[in-house]
């Protein structure tokens, strides 16, 4: 699933590690998603939403909707 | 030099690698002891030959104690590792039990297993993190 992780954490100048500590995971888990080679349970997906206060399907997108929710 | 800062899930698998470092020191030392040191006192011998079966038990709780700690994905991944590491050496030892019954093969010791498994998962944990 593509997401648009890393553009939200370089917008608040966080680091991999930063993202990690506040939704805490792993750095290791933080890598994965931004490279879509994870999908998060749908828990830990509200909680990086919320984080960067946006709806989820701003956030992750399966390619089945419209693509972006204003 | 300031302390880096690490997530808990990576303070927690980081805590355990020291933990599992200290124990298995520990560990191989009793097991020394355990084999080469006969006290005269009954009790004493006991105890020297239940350290090693205790500081396994400590182990396997840490190693699961690391496992509740960790984040979704790396739990996923630790259970993958275990279920294959297990299935492997499971399979392995009962192929050499009936080689054992059918042919005559030596004796497999049974505390190998735990080892042959923390070295299965050790690889295949690795390998799985890697690709993930």
């Amino acid at each position: 699933m593509k997401n648009s992780l890393r553009d939200l954490r370089k917008q608040k100048g966080w680091t991999q590690e930063d993202l990690a500590i506040e939704l805490e995971v792993s750095r290791q888990t933080i890598n994965a998603l931004e490279a879509g080679r994870y999908d998060p349970s749908l828990p830990l997906a509200f909680r990086i939403a919320r984080l960067f206060g946006r709806h989820i399907e701003d956030v992750f997108d399966d390619g089945r909707g419209p693509t972006a929710r204003e | 030099m300031s302390k880096p800062r690490l997530s808990s899930p990576d303070a927690a698998r980081r805590r355990f690698a020291l933990r599992q470092g200290g124990i298995m020191i520990a560990f191989a030392l009793s097991v020394f002891a355990a084999t080469l040191w006969v006290p005269q006192s009954e009790l004493l011998h006991w105890l020297v030959i239940a350290a090693p079966l205790a500081l396994l038990a400590l182990w396997a709780w840490e190693f699961f104690k690391s496992i509740r700690d960790d984040d979704e994905m790396m739990q996923m991944l630790a259970l993958r590792a275990i279920s294959f590491s297990a299935l492997l050496v499971l399979l392995l030892a009962t192929m050499w039990g009936m080689l054992e019954i059918l042919v005559g093969a030596p004796d497999l010791p049974s505390f190998l297993l735990l080892p042959a498994f923390a070295s299965v998962y050790g690889v295949s944990a690795t390998v799985m993190s890697i690709r993930r």
